[in-house]
């Protein structure tokens, strides 16, 4: 029988007879320790300050968030972990759920109206499956994605009951850490049983990753034709369109998109910045309003919201309007420099608009200062912004500087060089911008190889001097990164282990996981580091 | 008006008929665990009370699978309804949606048997066919005699679900094959054929491998009672 003697849980629902109803419940199980919330602020103000087992938490919440909502910000904020259940409570079958992403399930669902007998019936199932996967989840939580993988082909040996469930966990884990050839098999296996739209979006999701994108389109527009309410191949057709270059297709998708679930700020937000990719100042200016309004009760808010707005108002000619917005991340995000470093960086382009060189000064001044404190920590798209504002405040020197600095930290990375070509072509600098972005590239790939050549060569301390030198020239890189790590994890497999080694090689294994944290090099190196440390 | 509005209007409907089945689901719910303490302390007194008390219960369930069916077909007819076809492990599946008619069941003296091999799994909407299931037994619970026996194998490919009573068995008009195109028919005390539509529509829904779901009734039950089967492919 259900036990509940000593379990933290807490319930939240808006209807206060609900609240008492599923206390009552808890209670009559040997609960004790029970606290509620009455919306999603408080659920999550709750789950800040305290590690809660069981987590009964109602899908509709009231104007607020919803129960997903407050679910995903929980797992974001790391208020939750594998251990605890999250049961969601249900008025109707609510599939939306079921098919987002699976790191962001609910471990189980109730339907309303239920019994005391169906709620100790289902919690316990619950429990079950969870103690069952539990070495999994783990896994996963520590972001041991290859343990992870193991513990799956375990337990897939065994033929168990939730089959299916354990193929989807691997195939996404197989995903994640670029392994496209297992996942495919994967997908494609459980199609073979069964038409299931997340294997189907998934084979879709496969060729998109392997650059087959009319192939994906196809696959995608037919997902969609058998499930209009499938809406997270909405947001693959529209990247898909993205990728071949028809951006205002990609709108039309993404504008369907929202129109299904008009709560979901990601998307709303990719919306807002798609439309302003392309022109459309309208529909971004909508979108982005909506982003801001959304995000002011949401984990998923940022400075970058209010800075598009911005760019959007500005684009309009309505300087003041732009302005205003700005205002507003200064208070809304106090003591955080980046987000003070977005604010400056805009005004530094509005007030260059608005004729007003000194304020624009003082505010680039302002944002090269954040800059440079933050040196490895600034988003890509705010350098951006910082060099084109530079570039056209006649900071020509300033602006190619950051460039090369964006260049230098993310070489390989094909999305970043369009951006910063774009960014070029802008100014007026096409093929100056193009000669400076192959030689810093060059540049990298030099120093790179040069550092490899000489670890190959067996002159491990070398290869870690130099590429010691590189990442701090270049602490983004994820190549440079990694190799520094595996020349210092290569001399301690060779000559054995020393704190300093150690502590060096920890360091850049943390920067990668910062920057990649699924990287299957990275996840090798990381096992390779821990059996040095265990010996 | 254009072909998005007619979109948008549609989504606004939903999400208002949807809030509001939320909101009533609230006062059922509330209505049904009240019911339920209220019967625990008055059995020991008063039984006959009690189990009045527990026919209010069931009642309140029945409304309540109804307002879920509605939403649903609306829903379906409207091309807004995501099919969540997984696979289910059929005998836990039963269990959870049996559960809540066993004690009144076992109040009126009717035994259920839920004979299904252990491991057996297929691949449906679990919450639409838990509605199928619910409608059966609510019906059932008033017409058999004192057994209902429910029992799932799979067969060339198609799941066969059966659920069979001792009672007097289904009327004429619900043996024909299109019987849910008609309206109004014998499930007595006002019915509207809503529940055996939403079956229907259900089963239909579940294809592959271009089969189709169905539903049939016969009068092949417990010494002659009642039979349904529910098959998908």
């Amino acid at each position: 029988m259900l036990d509940l003697a000593g379990k933290k849980i807490l319930v939240v629902d808006d209807f206060p007879e609900m609240r008492s109803m599923m206390r009552k419940m808890a209670v009559a199980f040997r609960g004790q320790d029970i606290d509620d919330a009455k919306n999603g602020d408080e659920a999550v103000k709750a789950l800040s300050k305290k590690k809660y087992d069981i987590v009964l938490c109602d899908y509709n919440l009231g104007d607020g968030k919803d129960g997903q909502q407050v679910l995903e910000e929980a797992k974001a904020k790391n208020h939750i972990n594998y251990a605890t259940i999250w049961m969601m409570i249900t008025a109707e079958n609510t599939v939306e759920m079921v098919m987002g992403a699976m790191e962001y399930q609910p471990d189980g669902y109730l339907t309303k109206p239920f019994t005391k007998t169906e709620f100790s019936s289902r919690l316990e199932k619950i429990q079950q499956k969870k103690a069952d996967l539990e070495e999994i989840e783990k896994a996963i939580s520590r972001k041991d994605l290859l343990a992870a993988i193991t513990l799956c082909d375990q337990k897939l040996a065994t033929n168990p009951k939730n089959l299916m469930e354990i193929m989807r966990t691997k195939a996404d884990l197989c995903e994640r850490l670029g392994d496209y050839t297992e996942a495919l098999s994967i997908y494609e296996k459980v199609l073979s049983i069964r038409d299931i739209p997340w294997a189907a979006l998934g084979v879709a999701k496969i060729r998109y990753e392997n650059k087959d994108y009319m192939s994906a389109k196809e696959l995608l527009q037919e997902l969609i034709e058998k499930n209009s309410q499938l809406v997270e191949a909405y947001d693959w057709l529209a990247k898909t369109y993205e990728a071949l270059g028809d951006t205002s297709e990609a709108q039309r998708v993404l504008t369907d998109a929202v129109t299904l679930s008009p709560k979901a700020i990601l998307r709303q937000k990719q919306l807002a910045e798609l439309a302003y990719k392309n022109k459309d100042l309208e529909t971004a200016e909508a979108s982005f309003k909506k982003v801001v309004k959304i995000g002011r009760t949401s984990c998923y808010k940022e400075a970058s919201d209010y800075s598009g707005l911005a760019k959007v108002y500005l684009d309009k000619g309505s300087a003041i309007d732009a302005l205003k917005v700005i205002s507003n991340v200064r208070d809304e995000f106090k003591n955080a420099p980046e987000a003070t470093l977005q604010a400056a960086v805009m005004e530094g382009s509005i007030y260059t608009k608005l004729g007003q060189p000194d304020q624009a000064e003082k505010a680039i001044e302002e944002a090269s200062h954040i800059f440079q404190n933050l040196s490895g920590n600034v988003p890509t798209s705010v350098a951006m912004d910082l060099a084109k504002t530079c570039f056209a405040m006649g900071r020509k020197e300033q602006g190619e500087e950051l460039v090369k600095y964006v260049v230098r930290n993310h070489h390989e990375d094909e999305d970043v060089l369009k951006q910063a070509q774009g960014l070029f072509n802008e100014m007026g600098m096409s093929d100056e911008g193009s000669a400076l972005i192959s030689s810093t590239r060059q540049e990298v790939v030099d120093i790179n190889n040069k550092g490899v050549q000489l670890a190959k060569e067996g002159k491990l301390e070398e290869s870690i001097e130099f590429f010691a030198k590189a990442a701090t020239g270049m602490p983004e890189n994820l190549v440079i990164n990694l190799n520094a790590a595996q020349s210092l994890i290569m001399h301690m497999q060779k000559a054995g282990k020393n704190d300093r080694h150690l502590y060096q090689a920890r360091q850049y294994l943390d920067r990668v996981r910062q920057i990649s944290p699924t990287n299957e090099k990275y996840q090798k190196l990381i096992g390779f580091y821990k059996k040095i440390v265990a010996v | 008006m254009s072909k998005k509005q007619d979109k948008t209007r549609s989504l606004a409907l939903t999400s208002l008929l949807a809030s509001s089945v939320h909101d009533m689901k609230n006062s059922l719910n509330m209505l049904i665990n009240t019911l339920d303490d209220v019967t625990e302390i008055i059995r020991p007194k008063d039984a006959e009370s009690a189990d009045r008390l527990t026919q209010m219960v069931y009642e309140t369930k029945r409304m309540n699978n109804h307002l879920v069916q509605m939403l649903t077909l609306y829903k379906i007819g409207n091309e807004q309804y995501l099919l969540n076809v997984a696979e289910v492990d059929v005998a836990d599946f039963l269990d959870d949606v049996v559960l809540p008619h066993r004690e009144l069941l076992a109040q009126r003296g009717v035994a259920v048997d839920v004979n299904i091999e252990d491991g057996l799994t297929w691949y449906f909407d679990k919450n639409l066919v838990a509605g199928i299931v619910h409608n059966i037994l609510n019906n059932a619970y008033k017409y058999t005699r004192d057994r209902i026996e429910i029992k799932a194998w799979i067969e060339d490919g198609w799941l066969r679900l059966t659920i069979a009573d001792n009672g007097p068995g289904y009327p004429e008009d619900m043996l024909k094959p299109d019987a849910f195109l008609q309206t109004g028919i014998s499930f007595d005390t006002g019915s509207t054929g809503l529940g055996l539509y939403f079956a229907h529509q259900v089963a239909s829904l579940h294809s592959h491998n271009q089969r189709e779901g169905h539903i049939r009734f016969e009068n092949s039950g417990i010494d002659g009672g009642g039979k349904f089967i529910l098959s998908l492919p």
